[in-house]
């Protein structure tokens, strides 16, 4: 890589024509490796845990504010999130990645990267946004929640009747047809193969089991919307029968027969509503003392209203 | 080395040479410079499809999103936060421990990169665990499926079968890539048993790391997705 001075053409250094490494000592790697200070490693990672618990504190502060009266939009909590994201994510590849001590030709490849994401980002929101001129002649074959043509293909879909609906309520008429089948075979009604033959009273008690075991399932999964109790109706409750408080107020798996099918408390774009699941137990702060089940088996073959533990 | 100069390569101990002191770098390369340069430059190619590979999954969140807002605010609502605050926190330890071991081969502080790759492993097995014990066997089992395998009758919105796939695609791909990941780092770790990274060599160390760091990227950005916002 020398060269010599007095006639340069025979130092000509063909794997380096512009003479970018002329001078460089090869076996140097001290100036280029840089290895970063463990005290600011340790510094990031402090900031990018508490930046964490600050996400989800501003997550969870929303829930103090509706309590306050004060509801923050939709828009904000998606700001907000993403905005803490975005500096942990620039923490990370500047001193984790080492970016910032990086040759920039690597920044450069993220940052096309990022570029690109962008392009897909706008080009399919285009196409979301212009989805208005064909779905006026493709409506009728649009079906909420996907047309349930997949469960009729036999195997582990194999289904009945459900073309036509979703697939959410092809799962809750399954449902609802067990429990009615139960109620049939409770009250002996028996076709003469010994199968149940629900009668229409079984189909109602099937109905009413069902949707008193959807709202369960929506107040354990929101704790927090269960409603304010009389302390005289709490006194009535009995863990070890079973009774759970929601028996002894409002009848509200008749909720479903109201406008709002029940579901006052929906985010939406100008008011969104925290309601984390939790997991029962989980620290000890089960939401029902009484149903410890939530979150490890199926809820296939029992009520949870009906006294088993 | 002194805590003033942290740059200074521990003194070499007496004894047998480790394999990283005779390291001599690829014939067809100018120097160590250039070899190391561009075996990060290709890492930091390959991260761009990978990002690209998640920019998908992230496009069709988006629009999934703004088309059923519904369904992804109860979807969101049936992850329980701390355990994906937990699981954050853990990549999060790692990504540092893995900084801390590239750091550690850079100074020759052979103990300390063992120990470094080793907490980093114990943090992605305890991902893993907490991820399939506490979030993906419960969901599960209760019918909480993507797509035609839905079967949770308690759902109120149609396309929430919807939402759990955009959920099982991004945690599950995420998953796979600290599966990935943490199969590299178990390399790493055998091959520094075996003295083979120091300052001298240490790229190895180096892109795992970087691979290391994109699957915390990935999921610092999921966790709000799918766990906060709603």
């Amino acid at each position: 890589m020398s060269q010599d001075a007095a006639n340069p053409q025979a130092g000509y250094d063909w794997s380096d024509p512009h003479h970018f490494h002329h001078g460089e000592d090869a076996q140097d790697h001290s100036d280029h490796h840089h290895a970063s200070p463990w005290q600011l490693l340790v510094v990031i990672l402090f900031v990018l845990l508490g930046l964490t618990a600050l996400t989800v504190f501003s997550a969870e502060a929303e829930r103090w504010f509706i309590g306050l009266g004060v509801n923050i939009s939709h828009f904000w909590n998606v700001v907000i999130a993403l905005s803490i994201a975005l500096v942990k994510a620039v923490l990370v590849c500047m001193y984790f990645m080492h970016l910032k001590h990086d040759n920039p030709l690597n920044t450069m490849i993220l940052l096309t990267t990022i570029f690109v994401f962008g392009l897909f980002l706008l080009f399919t929101g285009i196409d979301l946004y212009e989805r208005d001129r064909i779905n006026e002649f493709k409506a009728a074959l649009i079906e909420d929640g996907g047309t349930g043509a997949g469960i009729q293909k036999g195997g582990v879909f194999a289904a009945g009747p459900t073309i036509g609906d979703p697939i959410t309520w092809y799962v809750k008429k399954k449902k609802i047809d067990a429990y009615a089948a139960q109620s049939a075979i409770d009250h002996g009604h028996l076709d003469d193969s010994g199968a149940p033959a629900p009668t229409d009273d079984d189909l109602f008690a099937g109905q009413k089991k069902f949707w008193k075991d959807f709202y369960h399932h929506k107040f354990v999964d929101h704790p927090e919307h269960i409603p304010e109790q009389h302390p005289r109706d709490r006194a009535n409750d009995d863990p070890a029968k079973g009774m759970i408080q929601r028996e002894a107020i409002h009848p509200i798996w008749l909720a479903h027969h109201l406008e709002t099918h029940g579901h006052h408390d929906v985010s939406n774009a100008s008011r969104s509503i925290p309601r984390h699941g939790r997991t029962p137990g989980l620290f000890g702060d089960a939401p029902h003392g009484d149903h410890d089940d939530h979150g490890t088996d199926s809820h296939d073959d029992h009520g949870h209203d009906d006294g088993e533990h | 080395m002194t805590a003033i100069n942290p740059q200074t390569p521990a003194p070499a101990k007496a004894g047998p040479k480790l394999r990283w002191e005779s390291y001599v770098h690829g014939h067809h390369w100018r120097n160590a410079e250039d070899e190391f340069d561009a075996a990060k430059f290709g890492m930091w190619l390959f991260l761009s499809t990978e990002v690209l590979l998640f920019a998908g999954i992230f496009v069709s969140y988006a629009l999934m999103r703004m088309m059923h807002p519904d369904a992804f605010a109860n979807g969101s609502h049936y992850l329980d936060v701390r355990w994906g605050g937990l699981n954050t926190v853990v990549l999060l330890l790692s990504s540092w421990t893995v900084a801390m071991a590239v750091r550690s081969a850079q100074l020759n502080q052979q103990k300390w990169l063992k120990i470094n790759l080793i907490i980093t492993l114990i943090c992605a097995i305890a991902f893993f665990v907490i991820k399939i014990t506490f979030e993906y066997i419960p969901k599960w089992s209760q019918g909480k499926r993507p797509g035609a395998l839905f079967d949770y009758a308690y759902a109120s919105d149609p396309y929430e079968p919807l939402w759990w796939s955009i959920y099982y695609t991004a945690t599950g791909i995420h998953a796979l890539h600290v599966l990935i990941g943490a199969g590299l780092l178990t390399w790493c770790l055998v091959r520094t048993y075996k003295g083979i990274y120091g300052p001298k060599n240490y790229a190895m160390i180096e892109t795992s790391g970087l691979y290391w760091h994109l699957v915390d990227l990935i999921w610092i950005f999921l966790f709000p997705l799918l766990y906060l916002i709603h």
